[in-house]
């Protein structure tokens, strides 16, 4: 038997699964980012290891890594593929659901839309300037109305009349909030009008225009929050789906996609224990002045990421 | 005598009328370099925050110009404006205030404006006309040069166009472009989005680049801006033949604001994606956005 690796280093936190030829998940992790891509990789690579048996660690033929650290840990770990999390989690969830239409996925810092028609994407759109209405904006202002973020769910369920938000800006929703708190609006009311705040920034930005369709499933961090979920179905008067697995599409896509490439080539899924370091610093070989970052294993030039072209790798 | 052109915003796709008009009267011109990262910041320095990334790049090049001329390489800048629109039809605000602002920014610096009355038939030939005024150049050379800036420009302008078209070849995945003439191609936002999509497989059709017949009509007769026709026409033209558009529009623009949803429902069931950059864009965002627009004019299946 064959078995693929697929690792998913997002901004907030970082999965890794391990599949077998017939895409069965043997193995799974999920754990925080923290800020620090390489070190929470390494612990994701030691978790996934210490969960599989021999047979499958000597016998891996394809690694993958997606989201957006993926280049500097696919060229630590020596991935045989780098590619996009937006192709990766759509591949993922076209393997859970091969009727998907739409895929809705909010993250810690990005959210974007995903249109699939007979199970290939003809669409995507992604927030760009500005991290109004992701995971982000929740938690800060769960925060500053003093709750945990998964209590969230909690105050939703209790709210009988939620009050409204524009979620436009970040900073203008946290004065509307501060507003409605002041006149006496009740906690559960605010928070259950955040999550329609979240739905209804959502839905401007991406699904004006566009044709949604059944399937819809509802992805990324934001997805296990049930309050976001049931305002969604609310607004669009559809079921909406979240797999239990939600928060592994990525890492089960990229395995996918590794699989795919059908490589003869047998990989060791390890991180070597090196002193691993990153230097970023704007080249000036020529008139592009790359932002280009150089990753260095035990002081060694290991490789160079953002160079366009050869001036960078010196 | 020496003059210097900035290569920016909507003066870029004229660079050869102007040039040649001066040329052929004996004045030497110094066109701006391509921008770069630091023309973005040398141009955030003196432009106004709340500007356009386009008018910071501008801006960028006003301040290479300004250096030259402070070490008395130049004699002089032109600042040509678009006074006037068509019919119901508007430039751009920021075009007509330009020399304005830059004469009050750089008050040791001198400027030379020239309008172009789009309302008015022979709009570039009556400004050149004008300029060789301001120049005092002779009657006979004025009309002389203008004449041959003219017929440059246009041999320029079909040049482009014909190699463009050359370039399409339906063996390869082709994509239109979309955008101002000064953002889609300018030297530095190319190396930051669309340079991620060139290869051997992908060739960019420009949509500012066109045979300007007119046919944005069949979009939309009312336009409020001028350029806006532009981007249309290029639509018109190149939609049927394209497998994919990416619109990409500087942040904030007015006039990609109100043409945006008409490319939207002109375009229907293409792939289609829309960037927005402003000077703080890093390139990590766009390479993801690319990589994913990539993919999906490849439809490839996985499973």
């Amino acid at each position: 038997m064959k078995y693929y690796v697929g690792i998913d280093i997002g901004s907030i936190s970082t999965k890794g699964v391990i599949i077998d030829e017939n895409n069965n998940i043997v193995s799974s992790e999920y754990i925080w980012t923290n800020a620090s891509p390489i070190e929470a990789s390494k612990e994701l690579i030691y978790r996934l290891r210490r969960n599989c048996n021999k047979d499958v660690l000597d016998n891996i033929y394809g690694i993958g890594t997606t989201g957006s650290a993926r280049e500097l840990i696919g060229k630590i770990i020596g991935a045989n593929i780098i590619k996009n999390e937006i192709t990766a989690h759509a591949v993922g969830t076209i393997y859970k659901y091969p009727d998907v239409s739409t895929i809705i996925e909010i993250g810690g810092q990005d959210s974007k839309i995903i249109i699939i028609r007979n199970g290939v994407v003809v669409d995507y759109a992604m927030n760009t300037l500005c991290a109004a209405g992701t995971g982000a904006f929740l938690s800060s202002q769960a925060k500053r109305l003093g709750i945990e973020i998964d209590e969230i769910e909690k105050y939703y369920s209790k709210s009988k009349n939620p009050v409204k938000i524009a979620a436009r800006c970040t900073v203008f929703a946290e004065s509307d909030m501060i507003h409605k708190a002041q006149i006496g609006t009740k906690k559960e009311d605010l928070i259950a009008g955040l999550c329609y705040a979240i739905v209804e920034n959502y839905m401007n930005n991406f699904m004006r225009g566009r044709k949604i369709e059944d399937k819809i499933v509802f992805q990324g961090g934001v997805s296990k929050n049930n309050g976001v979920k049931d305002a969604f179905e609310k607004k669009l008067n559809r079921k909406v789906y979240v797999d239990k697995d939600s928060h592994l599409l990525g890492a089960l896509g990229i395995a996918i996609i590794a699989k795919s490439k059908k490589s003869n080539k047998k990989l060791t899924l390890e991180f070597k224990d090196l002193d691993y370091k990153v230097r970023e610093k704007e080249c000036n070989g020529c008139s592009n002045n790359c932002e280009v970052l150089y990753i260095f294993e035990n002081d060694m030039l290991l490789d160079t990421i953002g160079n366009r072209c050869e001036n960078g790798k010196e | 005598m020496k003059i210097g052109i900035p290569n920016a915003l909507f003066i870029r796709e004229k660079i050869p009328l102007y040039t040649s008009f001066l040329n052929y009267n004996g004045i030497d011109t110094v066109v701006s370099s391509n921008t770069t990262m630091n023309t973005i910041e040398d141009g955030k320095e003196f432009a106004t925050s709340e500007d356009c990334i386009a008018s910071k790049i501008f801006m960028g090049h006003i301040v290479e110009l300004v250096k030259l001329y402070n070490n008395g390489y130049l004699d002089a800048i032109l600042v040509p404006r678009i006074y006037k629109g068509k019919k119901n039809m508007e430039g751009c605000v920021k075009s007509l205030a330009l020399y304005d602002i830059l004469s009050s920014i750089f008050p040791d610096t001198r400027f030379i404006d020239v309008n172009v009355d789009y309302s008015q038939n022979l709009s570039y030939f009556k400004s050149l006309i004008n300029l060789g005024v301001t120049l005092g150049i002779n009657l006979k050379n004025r009309f002389l040069g203008a004449f041959y800036a003219l017929k440059k420009q246009k041999e320029f302008e079909l040049r482009l166009y014909n190699e463009q078209f050359e370039k399409i070849d339906f063996k390869n995945k082709n994509i239109l472009v979309i955008g101002n003439e000064y953002i889609v191609r300018d030297n530095y936002i190319k190396k930051l989005v669309t340079s991620n999509l060139e290869d051997k497989k992908t060739n960019l059709v420009y949509a500012c680049i066109n045979n300007k017949n007119n046919r944005y009509k069949n979009i939309s007769d009312q336009l409020y801006f001028i350029n806006a026709s532009n981007i249309l026409n290029g639509i018109e033209e190149y939609i049927d033949i394209v497998d994919a558009c990416l619109f990409i529009t500087g942040f904030p623009c007015v006039t990609d604001s109100l043409v945006n949803e008409m490319v939207k429902k002109r375009i229907k069931d293409k792939p289609y994606i829309e960037i927005c950059i402003d000077e703080n864009t890093s390139n990590t965002g766009i390479i993801t956005r690319m990589e994913s627009f990539k993919d999906i004019i490849e439809g490839r299946r996985y499973l």
